[in-house]
């Protein structure tokens, strides 16, 4: 509940500042930026006050079946198992991404999905060589395909 | 002889039974991909046809549409991610179902389900496409309008759990897509500056990192040991045991097939909308809506025929007035110009023989679809669930950061995806599903550019609020827009009359997440 009145705070910032900036801009480009920055800080608000509501002690969420349950409990998927495993993946997407201009299209990607193979491997089971291997001819195969067959001129940068 | 029998002889014809079925299976293969869609796939695929004859070269396009469209859906199933915007209502019930280990059960159901919608589509196409499309071009910016606010209302349906975070989400589709070129006044509007953003936030980047990325990051955190993240089981004679389930429910498959059709005739409209909009219908006349988004064979049935007979649908402008239901259409009209053909009643008499070759080539693709589909499904099905989390991550993003690049060639496209993707996984956690925000984005222009067209045909008209309520087709729709809002109402009010002693205990509360 607690996420939902700070998600709803932040909504709200948003829609008041689409409303700013929106009157920059003449009259047409502005109705429509200005009805949908109007329409997302009214929901946010009743985020907000839901969240409120359902913060009091006491409280006991009425529902019934579907479609309707406004504003359940957020669906959380995935367990908390491997916090420290996608940070560290996460990190190696973002160096992933940003490096592909700069080293290449290939390098970056057979160089990133040989790190991501080793950051997920399962000590003694996963046989490593044969997955970044693997990686490897598949990065390959995609990026000749992309380049020679469907002519996709993506990023050579330092290293092709 | 008459042109039709002609065209009978051509189509069955060895070498066009080979383009078709090439077309086909280099569609699906395409529009599995994320990122490669069905338009990139026939204009990548257009040069390859200058040196054709024209039939041949329809006859290729046409089964590559057809193909690109249905590939979509194995994405979709195997790793929550539409291959192509047409496949976004298959990933609701597709992947819960390839999680449970049933992804082959519901790439049987896309197949089956896609061959029938396309023949639906086809056959309207064959027999009613004048009628039909001067219908269409009774849509004015009106209708366009309340179209896109009928398919917003869509967004109740989607978001079972939350019905105002539905909301939030859509608006904040509907705010992303003004960012960019205004479509009337051309004011750059919420780009900071920044280059990349002057041309606005395009659909596929955004698709990729809303659906995939975040399916990527809980993929990773809950991976345990060296398991795949989809499991696959194994059941004999699946073709037949899905089969018997689906004919239990024809009007399913008809009413899917006529929305896709309906929508696909559309001039803009197009199957990204007709899938969301079935899968809607599928949900409110259902006798169990509570079972869609946990694995439900209706609700892939739905999505899946709807989009596949839009192909044929946005045929139906295309070859009669020249106008493309369909970005893929307009790719197509493309190469019809380029082949000296001029869509139109010429198409029907003088070249009657080509035309009708082309369309008897989409019952053959859509016939063909069905063993292709099923072998190359089979096989894709078996081969991610054989990846281990450690292969399957990186691969998937791999293909997320190609397939974002690749639409536009630029780079900036890749770091939208991957900021949009930080996005949803973070609203994953707030409870807020992707669904919604793609909805807001697909509508978000169509609906500025219905509001805005609309007030100044209104202005000059004398009449800027009468014009959105007295035109028929708009009372239509206002009448559908209202009933579709008002469905989950009423809905819940039948429910309670029905069980008043359930109700506290008949709320969806694990398993329906449509992510």
């Amino acid at each position: 509940m607690r996420n939902d009145r700070l998600t709803a705070l932040v909504l709200i910032a948003v829609s008041i500042f689409a409303l700013l900036e929106s009157n920059r801009y003449g009259p047409l480009s502005r109705l429509f930026p200005r009805v949908v920055a109007v329409a997302l800080g009214v929901l946010s608000l009743v985020l907000l006050v839901q969240g409120i509501v359902r913060a009091r002690p006491g409280y006991r969420p009425k529902s019934v079946g579907l479609p309707s349950a406004s504003g359940a409990e957020p669906s959380v998927t995935g367990s908390a198992g491997d916090t420290r495993g996608m940070l560290f993946s996460l990190l190696v997407m973002v160096a992933w991404t940003l490096l592909l201009e700069p080293v290449g299209f290939w390098a970056a990607s057979v160089l990133a999905f040989s790190t991501l193979v080793l950051i997920l491997r399962t000590p003694g089971k996963t046989v490593v060589w044969k997955n970044i291997l693997g990686g490897a001819i598949l990065v390959t195969m995609f990026v000749l395909v992309f380049r020679i067959a469907l002519r996709v001129p993506l990023p050579e940068g330092l290293l092709w | 002889m008459p042109a039709v029998v002609l065209a009978l002889l051509q189509v069955i014809h060895p070498i066009n039974l080979f383009l078709v079925t090439l077309g086909v299976g280099a569609g699906i293969v395409v529009g599995a991909l994320p990122g490669l869609t069905a338009t990139m796939a026939i204009a990548l695929l257009v040069p390859f046809t200058f040196g054709m004859n024209v039939v041949h070269a329809l006859v290729l396009l046409g089964g590559m549409y057809c193909g690109a469209i249905y590939g979509g859906s194995y994405s979709a199933i195997l790793i929550n991610t539409p291959g192509t915007p047409a496949a976004i209502a298959t990933t609701f019930d597709g992947f819960t179902l390839a999680k449970k280990g049933h992804a082959y059960r519901a790439i049987v159901v896309a197949t089956i389900a896609s061959v029938v919608g396309g023949l639906i589509g086809v056959f309207f196409l064959l027999f009613l496409s004048p009628p039909l499309a001067r219908a269409s071009l009774r849509f004015g910016p009106p209708e366009f309008f309340w179209l896109t606010v009928f398919g917003l209302t869509i967004i109740a349906t989607i978001s079972p759990k939350s019905t105002v975070k539905g909301l939030i989400g859509g608006a904040v589709g509907l705010l992303i897509g003004t960012i960019g070129i205004a479509p009337i006044e051309g004011t750059i509007r919420f780009s900071f500056g920044t280059l990349a953003l002057q041309n606005g936030i395009s659909l596929i980047p955004a698709l990729i990192g809303l659906f995939c990325l975040p399916e990527i990051l809980d993929m990773i955190a809950s991976r345990n040991e060296e398991h795949s993240a989809i499991p696959y089981r194994s059941q004999r004679h699946m073709l037949r045991r899905v089969w018997r389930l689906m004919r239990r429910k024809p009007w399913l498959l008809i009413r899917s097939g006529l929305i896709g059709t309906g929508i696909g005739i559309i001039p803009g409209a197009g199957a990204n909308i007709a899938g969301m909009v079935s899968y809607n219908e599928a949900v409110r006349v259902s006798s169990e809506p509570e079972k869609f988004g946990k694995g439900n064979l209706d609700g892939i049935t739905a999505s899946e025929a709807s989009n596949n007979a839009g192909v044929a649908g946005s045929l139906v402008p295309l070859l009669t007035l020249g106008i493309p239901g369909a970005p893929p259409a307009a790719v197509l009209l493309g190469a019809l110009l380029l082949k000296g053909f001029r869509p139109g009643a010429e198409l029907f008499t003088v070249h009657a023989t080509v035309t009708y070759t082309f369309m008897f080539s989409l019952i053959v693709a859509n016939l063909v679809l069905l063993p292709l589909g099923l072998m190359l499904g089979k096989g894709a099905s078996k081969v991610v669930a054989g990846l281990p989390v450690s292969l399957l991550a990186p691969l998937v993003f791999f293909l997320s950061v190609i397939g974002a690049f690749a639409i536009q060639n630029n780079i900036a496209d890749v770091y939208v995806m991957f900021a949009l993707g930080l996005v949803g996984y973070a609203g994953r956690k707030l409870g807020f599903q992707p669904g919604p925000i793609v909805l807001g984005l697909i509508l978000g222009v169509m609906c500025e550019q219905g509001l805005v067209q609309s007030i100044l045909i209104g202005r000059a008209a004398g009449m800027p609020v009468a014009i959105f309520f007295t035109r028929p087709i708009s009372l239509v729709l206002i009448g559908l827009t209202l009933f579709s809002a008002g469905w989950p109402m009423i809905s819940r009010m039948r429910r309670r009359a029905a069980a008043p002693s359930h109700d506290s205990d008949s709320t969806i509360s694990s398993g329906g997440s449509h992510a």
